[in-house]
């Protein structure tokens, strides 16, 4: 057992419980991120966390937005950037494998009442594929045992981290959707790994609205 | 820019017309790239020069489990970690011990630039050493030359601490730059890298010299002397003529197997290793390699033995016999080591001894801290009295005129070469040779027991 971010090995107990569960992955003491759930008052649109419960004034400004709600698990803090620094530029896939147990158990939470849904993680471009060869969100949706459709795709952009508030809001929609594929039926969930403008999912919203689905809703990790 | 041509650039404006692009060249030979540094290199390479050519191997090798990542050579199962490939739709393998460098999966290359053709010129190298060497130091100097003129030699010198290793190495890089060798210098500590490169800038003032370590600018350069730790040897192969390799018994190189493999991989199968060291291991020991031993300073002076003293430090991090000490200390007129095992301790005792000695300029360096560099220049500056320190400075450091005493000289960190080492940062300096050493202890350990023997016994063998 080695820690996923130091590598270095962790000493473990043996027990009957950890001879027959199988060892999740985890972080040293050392490593481990201090990471902070949402609780408390949030924007009921994007799930900000705010004084009160009421939509926030950015919701407020988009008119009826595709997007039905968005909910978090984490807030999006210094700890939560550097792992996802981690697992997405320095290119780790298990960097975020520990967090599997919390975020299934937010996704049922939250969306306790949504029947027959259908997952949809955000897709990267094939140049960036090529690049880091794997979808962050995509383990993000593998991580909830769920139907995962993968017929949405990206044209190539610069990367939204580089640009500032004013030019994400800007940007074009990327997204398209693969002919060939059935859409799926019933309600759908779109996967992230962080909300920050909001920009890329109801981009990713609008198109799937466009395409006929009515309720679409979405999950971030962060927020 | 490139940076071929950087490592002119910094040189001189006028210079950069007189050097062909062709000569700096050379030096890329042997670099080891991934995709990425590589397309970098390609835009300021020649590629219809017929002399430089890449050679693209697997980067993971091996299956069912056992696989050699073939930049940071690991082979340990459980540095391996799969994956699902999102470009080959494969389970991909990538390995974790050197993810710090990028991510290098089993489905990605690794590209080797190899330069043929490289004649052997002299190099101007413009060699200021005028210093005479002692007969114990000329005789260590002529075997590192024979050695390099050798091919596939192996060379131990081991000189004890303050015999002036660096001294003996100038004679012999000076020879193989002569006669067109590539040399690299590689310690594992970058703070006796930092240290060496004035030195060496001083001796070598004509040639284009790098020095690379974790975050330094000279990174993407390469040259025909590399100063560099040896953590960096990971991006060669089969690049170097000459390896010397400083302090190798020094953690993490003694114990990382990969350190060592990747090390022997960046030497050429024709080339030479000089390891030196004050205490070699009993694993170098056992290889019976040909040996040059120094057992005299330079100054012919023989090492202060340390003095063990039973201290309880149970009560206070400063118990009142080592506050005694420190306070005749002062009378000598030196400065003052204090080493300790842990940071903890030394962030315990730093208010302390600032409390008791409000007169003195009290300070502390660790692994942490930011800005130690500055303070070890200050230390040598003499802006500070007292410098509390743990293992870091316990090699390599050389400042003229210090009393050193370890505090918990029992604990796990100071093992028989670290306390060797650290009794051997006293009275390096000709004017004054002398210097007294304590180690204050909870328990007398093997490690003390022995450090104090084989100084003991290096003193007899000087003075025959």
């Amino acid at each position: 057992m080695r820690c996923l971010l130091c590598f270095k090995s962790i000493e473990q107990a043996v027990s009957w419980h950890t001879l027959f569960q199988p060892v999740t992955a985890q972080y040293c003491a050392a490593c481990r991120p201090h990471l902070t759930k949402i609780t408390g008052a949030y924007c009921k649109r994007c799930h900000r966390p705010q004084a009160k419960t009421k939509t926030c004034s950015d919701c407020a400004k988009r008119n009826q937005p595709a997007l039905l709600y968005n909910r978090s698990v984490y807030c999006y803090d210094a700890a939560m950037k550097d792992m996802l620094i981690i697992c997405k530029y320095r290119h780790h896939y298990h960097a975020l494998s520990s967090l599997t147990k919390p975020v299934r158990q937010a996704f049922f939470n939250q969306f306790k009442t949504v029947k027959h849904l259908t997952l949809i993680p955000i897709p990267v471009s094939d140049e960036r594929m090529e690049e880091r060869l794997f979808n962050q969100a995509t383990i993000i949706s593998a991580m909830i045992p769920r139907p995962v459709f993968f017929g949405l795709k990206r044209h190539h952009q610069e990367k939204q981290a580089k640009k500032n508030r004013k030019q994400r809001l800007q940007t074009p929609n990327p997204f398209y959707l693969d002919p060939h594929l059935p859409l799926p039926t019933g309600p759908v969930v779109l996967i992230d790994d962080v909300y920050t403008t909001g920009t890329t999912l109801h981009h990713a919203a609008n198109v799937l609205a466009e395409a006929g689905i009515e309720a679409i809703y979405s999950f971030t990790l962060a927020r | 820019m490139s940076p071929v041509h950087r490592s002119i650039n910094t040189e001189s404006k006028d210079k950069k017309q007189k050097h062909p692009f062709a000569q700096p060249l050379r030096y890329v030979d042997g670099l080891l790239l991934d995709h990425n540094q590589l397309t970098k290199r390609l835009k300021q390479l020649d590629m219809t020069d017929e002399h430089v050519s890449v050679t693209t191997m697997t980067a993971i090798t091996g299956r069912w489990g056992f696989y050699t990542c073939q930049r940071c050579l690991n082979q340990d199962p459980t540095l391996f970690s799969s994956f699902p490939c999102g470009k080959c739709q494969k389970t991909c393998i990538y390995c974790l011990a050197c993810l710090k460098y990028g991510r290098l999966a089993s489905c990605q290359s690794l590209f080797h630039l190899r330069v043929t053709d490289r004649e052997t010129k002299p190099v101007a190298t413009g060699f200021t050493f005028t210093s005479t060497l002692t007969s114990h130091q000329l005789k260590a100097s002529q075997a590192i030359i024979k050695a390099i003129d050798t091919t596939k030699s192996q060379l131990l010198v081991h000189a004890v601490c303050g015999a002036g290793k660096t001294e003996m190495l100038f004679h012999g890089i000076q020879h193989a730059l002569e006669t067109g060798k590539r040399v690299a210098l590689t310690t594992p500590r970058q703070d006796v890298i930092k240290e060496l490169l004035p030195r060496f800038k001083a001796v070598f003032t004509r040639v284009p010299l790098i020095c690379q370590y974790g975050g330094s600018d000279d990174n993407r350069l390469t040259s025909i002397l590399t100063l560099c730790t040896t953590h960096q040897l990971i991006r060669y192969k089969e690049a170097f003529d000459v390896l010397i390799i400083d302090e190798v018994d020094a953690f993490p190189y003694h114990n990382d197997p990969n350190l060592i493999k990747q090390s022997q991989r960046a030497l050429k199968d024709t080339g030479t290793v000089i390891y030196l060291t004050a205490t070699p291991r009993k694993s170098l020991l056992k290889q019976k390699l040909p040996t040059c031993f120094v057992p005299v300073r330079y100054h012919g002076q023989p090492l202060p033995v340390p003095q063990a003293q039973f201290t309880s430090f149970k009560r206070s991090p400063l118990p009142s016999n080592v506050y005694k000490a420190i306070s005749e200390q002062r009378q000598s007129g030196r400065q003052l080591l204090l080493f300790v095992a842990t940071i903890k301790q030394a962030e315990q005792l730093l208010p302390i001894l600032r409390e008791k000695f409000k007169s003195l300029n009290v300070e502390a360096v660790h692994a942490t801290e930011s800005d130690r560099s500055l303070r070890v220049k200050h230390f040598r500056h003499k802006a500070i009295d007292i410098l509390v320190t743990t293992t870091i400075l316990e090699r390599g450091v050389t400042f003229p005129s210090v009393d050193v005493y370890v505090l918990k000289a029992d604990h796990d960190v100071f093992d028989e070469a670290a306390l060797v080492q650290i009794a051997g940062r006293a009275g390096r300096s000709k004017s004054d040779p002398a210097g007294t050493v304590y180690f204050f202890h909870e328990g007398y350990t093997k490690a003390i027991k022995s450090a104090i023997r084989s100084i003991k016994r290096m003193n007899q063998l000087g003075a025959k």
